[in-house]
C-alpha cells in the first residue's frame, strides 16, 4: 500500500508506505521508545506536584538498583509480574482478553494457604501440592470466563473483570471467616503456613526465594508450548482469525477454554508464590494490582516470553522504585496507575507509526530526463 | 419476622427510593456506552472516564461552590478522556479492548492523582453539600410516591433528561439513524456520504460526557465526597448493561433500574442481621451481574461493526 504526497514548492516528495511485519529492530526500539516517552510525561507529572522530577528518578534508580537488597526487592516483585504476565500474554495471543488476573491470582492465594494450613499434610509432599492446588484454582477461576465466552458469547472483559470483584470479596471474607487464624481473632490474617510449605530462600541476607526458578521456569515453558507444540500453533491461529481456525479444524471453543485455563492457572501460581515465597500467609492486598499491571507487562512485551521477562522485570522496578520516593509529596502509587496507562497505550501508538515507512525523495527536475 | 420487615411500607419505600437512586450512575454511563457501540466503538475506559467525571465534578463543586460549573467540569473531563479514545480508535485503528483498558488505567490513575495533588493535603475530609430537594414540600408529602420519585436529588432529574434526550435522538431523528448505520455497515454508511469517523467521534465524545457526569452522580450525589475506586466497578457493570438492553436506550435504562434494585437490595439487607457474611452482600451485583449476562445471552445480537475499526482503504 503506498501514498505519495506532494508538495508543490518543495523540491521532494514523500511517499508513505504500509508494512505488515516489523523489523526485528524495530520490535525491540517501539517498547523502548514507549518507556522513555512515558518517562518524560511521568517528569511532567513529578513537575506538575511541584516535587523535582530528576531527584524522583535518581531515587527511584537508587531504590532499585542501589544495593543488593533493592536489587533483590526488584526481583521479588518482578516474579509475579512476569509470571501473571506470561499467563495473559498467552490468553490475549488467542485475542482472548483476560483482564482476570488480579482475581485469578487471589483464588491461587486462598487455595495455597487452605492446603497450606492443613497440619495433617507430610511434610515433602505440602510444596508441590500448594503449588498443584493454586495452579488448579486459577484454571478453574479463569475456566468459567472462557466457558462464558465460548458456549454464550459474553464478552471476556467484562465476565472476568466481574470475577475479580467476586474474588476479592471472596478473600477479605475468607481472612476474616474459615482461614482467620484463630488466636488472633480481631486481625485480618491467616496463621502462617508451617516452614516446610515455604519457597526456600536464595541468599541469606535477603527476603529472594525460589519462586525466581518458578518464573523462569514459567517463561521457558511457555516458550515451549507457543512456538513448539501443536497447541501453541492452535493458539495463534484463533487470535489471527477464529472462523479460519475453525475452518481449519480446530476446536475454536474447546481451545479457548483450554487456553484461559492456562493462562489463569499461571495467575494462580502467583497466589502461591506470595503467600509461600513473600507473606507466608493470607492478608488483605495480597495481589497489589498484578493482574492489571501484568496486562501492561504482557502487551510491553509484545505478548512474548522473552519480551514479557524483559518487561516484567522493569515494572518490577518501577514499583519497588516507587515505594522508595514515597517520602516526596505525590501519590507513587497513583502515578504508577497514570504510567501504566500511558505505556499501554503508547506501546499501541508506537507499533502502529513503526507500521508505516516514510520514503523521501528528491523531486526531477522538469525537462530532467530518466 | 423477616418477611414482616421485608413488606413493611418503610422497607418498601427506602428500597424503591434506593433503587432508583443507586441507578442514576449506572443507566447515564450505560446510555453514553450505547452511542459509542451503536456506532461501533466499545469503550472499555468507561470505568476510568467515570472515576475522572466523579473526581472533576467533586472537585469543581467543591472549590467554587456552584453545581452548575461541577458538573460542566465533569462533562469536560470525561470528554476529554474519551476523545483520546476517538483518536486512538477512529483515527490511529488501534486495538479497541486495549485502548480502553489503557484508558481505565489512565483515568483510574489520573483521578486519584489529581485527588491528592489538590485537596490531599488538607487534614479534615473534603466534603460537599448534600444536594437540597429540588420540588415542593406538598408533591414530596404524598404517600408512596413522593418519597420515591420527588425526594431523589437534583443530578438525578438530570440524568432522567439526559436520558430522555437521549432516547429521542437515537430513536426519533435522522442523526439516531446515521449512527446505527455506521455501527451496522460503515462501509455502506460510507458509500451514502456519511461521515464515518465524525460520527464515531461524536459518539464516543457523547459517551464520555454522559459518563463523566455519571461518575459524579456517585460522588457528588450520592456520598459527598471522593474516594479512590469510588465507581467500584460500575463503568463495567454498565457495558454489561448495554448488552442486556440490547444497545436500545429506553430498554438499557430499565436494565440499569433492576440493577439498581440488586445494589439497594444489597445494602438494605445487610442491615437485616442475618447470618450470611457482608462479603457475600458486597458480591451479589457483581454475581448479579454474570447472572444476567449469561440468562439474556440468548439471541443478542450486537451492532454487527462493534468493536471493529474502519478505514476506507479496506484490510
Amino acid at each position: 500500500m503506498l501514498k505519495k504526497f506532494e508538495i508543490s514548492f518543495l523540491p521532494i516528495s514523500v511517499s508513505v508506505e504500509k508494512v505488515t511485519d516489523l523489523s526485528p529492530l524495530k520490535k525491540i526500539l517501539s517498547p523502548l521508545i514507549a518507556l522513555i516517552l512515558g518517562l518524560l510525561i511521568g517528569a511532567i507529572l513529578i513537575l506538575l506536584a511541584g516535587s523535582n522530577p530528576l531527584l524522583g528518578y535518581q531515587a527511584l534508580y537508587e531504590g532499585t538498583f542501589g544495593s543488593l537488597d533493592s536489587f533483590t526487592e526488584v526481583l521479588i516483585k518482578a516474579i509475579p509480574l512476569v509470571i501473571v504476565g506470561m499467563g495473559i500474554a498467552i490468553a490475549f495471543q488467542a485475542s482472548f482478553w483476560n483482564i482476570g488476573g488480579e482475581g485469578q491470582i487471589l483464588m491461587g492465594a486462598i487455595m495455597a494457604t487452605w492446603i497450606g494450613t492443613m497440619k495433617f499434610l507430610p511434610a515433602p509432599l505440602m510444596l508441590p501440592l500448594i503449588l498443584l492446588g493454586s495452579f488448579v484454582a486459577g484454571c478453574l477461576w479463569g475456566s468459567i470466563a472462557g466457558i462464558f465466552k465460548s458456549k454464550f458469547g459474553l464478552n471476556e472483559v467484562i465476565v472476568t473483570i466481574m470475577l475479580n470483584y467476586v474474588a476479592i470479596y471472596l478473600q477479605i471474607y475468607m481472612v476474616r471467616g474459615p482461614l482467620i487464624d484463630k488466636s488472633m481473632p480481631f486481625w485480618p490474617m491467616s496463621e502462617y503456613l508451617p516452614s516446610y510449605a515455604f519457597l526456600p530462600r536464595l541468599l541469606s541476607t535477603t527476603r529472594l526465594h525460589a519462586g525466581l526458578f518458578l518464573a523462569i521456569g514459567v517463561i521457558i515453558s511457555a516458550w515451549i508450548i507457543l512456538y513448539h507444540l501443536p497447541f501453541g500453533y492452535k493458539i495463534q491461529a484463533i487470535g489471527l482469525n477464529p472462523s479460519a481456525a475453525q475452518y481449519g479444524g480446530i476446536n475454536v471453543g474447546w481451545t479457548l477454554i483450554l487456553t484461559v485455563g492456562l493462562s489463569g492457572g499461571l495467575a494462580g501460581l502467583v497466589g502461591a508464590n506470595e503467600i509461600c515465597g513473600v507473606h507466608h500467609r493470607l492478608l488483605d492486598n495480597i495481589s497489589a494490582g498484578y493482574g492489571y499491571t501484568a496486562i501492561v507487562v504482557a502487551v510491553l512485551g509484545h505478548l512474548k516470553p522473552l519480551g514479557v521477562l524483559i518487561a516484567g522485570f522493569f515494572f518490577g522496578a518501577l514499583i519497588v522504585g516507587a515505594d522508595s520516593i514515597k517520602q516526596m509529596a505525590t501519590t507513587p502509587a497513583a502515578l504508577v496507575l497514570v504510567f501504566q496507562g500511558m505505556i499501554l497505550i503508547l506501546v499501541l501508538v508506537i507499533d502502529v507509526l513503526f507500521h508505516y515507512h516514510i520514503h523521501v525523495v528528491r523531486k526531477k527536475e522538469k525537462g530532467e530526463s530518466t | 419476622m423477616i418477611l414482616d420487615k421485608l413488606f413493611s411500607a418503610a422497607f418498601l419505600i427506602s428500597l424503591f427510593s434506593a433503587t432508583l437512586r443507586m441507578a442514576g450512575p449506572i443507566s447515564l454511563a450505560a446510555v453514553g456506552e450505547v452511542f459509542s457501540e451503536r456506532s461501533g466503538v466499545l469503550n472499555l475506559g468507561l470505568e476510568g472516564i467515570m472515576l475522572m467525571g466523579a473526581f472533576a465534578g467533586f472537585w469543581g463543586f467543591f472549590v467554587s461552590h456552584s453545581l452548575a460549573l461541577g458538573i460542566l467540569i465533569a462533562m469536560s473531563s470525561g470528554g476529554l478522556l474519551a476523545l483520546l479514545m476517538a483518536y486512538l480508535t477512529v483515527t490511529l485503528n488501534l486495538n479497541q479492548v486495549l485502548c480502553g483498558l489503557g484508558i481505565f488505567l489512565f483515568g483510574t490513575g489520573m483521578a486519584r492523582f489529581l485527588d491528592r495533588l489538590t485537596l490531599g493535603g488538607s487534614t479534615t475530609p473534603a466534603i460537599t453539600p448534600t444536594l437540597l430537594p429540588v420540588f415542593p414540600l406538598a408533591l414530596r408529602k404524598i404517600p408512596w410516591v413522593g418519597p420515591i420519585i420527588f425526594e431523589q436529588n437534583i443530578l438525578i432529574y438530570l440524568s432522567w433528561i439526559l436520558i430522555l434526550i437521549a432516547f429521542f435522538v437515537f430513536s426519533r431523528t435522522s442523526i439516531g439513524l446515521r449512527i446505527k448505520a455506521v455501527g451496522e455497515n460503515p462501509q455502506a454508511a460510507d458509500t451514502i456520504g456519511i461521515n464515518v469517523k465524525r460520527i464515531r467521534y461524536a459518539c464516543v465524545i457523547l459517551g464520555g460526557m454522559l459518563g463523566g457526569v455519571a461518575g459524579m452522580m456517585v460522588s457528588v450525589g450520592s456520598l459527598s465526597m471522593f474516594r479512590e475506586n469510588v465507581t467500584l466497578g460500575r463503568g463495567f457493570i454498565a457495558i454489561a448493561i448495554v448488552a442486556f438492553g440490547r444497545w436500545y436506550p429506553l430498554r438499557t435504562f430499565f436494565g440499569a433500574i433492576i440493577f439498581g434494585w440488586a445494589y439497594a437490595f444489597q445494602f438494605r439487607m445487610q442491615t437485616f442481621n442475618m447470618t450470611i457474611p457482608h462479603e457475600f452482600m458486597f458480591m451479589f451485583p457483581y454475581i448479579f451481574t454474570l447472572l444476567v449476562m449469561v440468562l439474556s445471552a440468548k439471541g443478542y445480537i450486537a451492532p454487527k461493526a462493534l468493536g471493529t475499526n474502519y478505514s476506507r482503504e479496506g484490510s
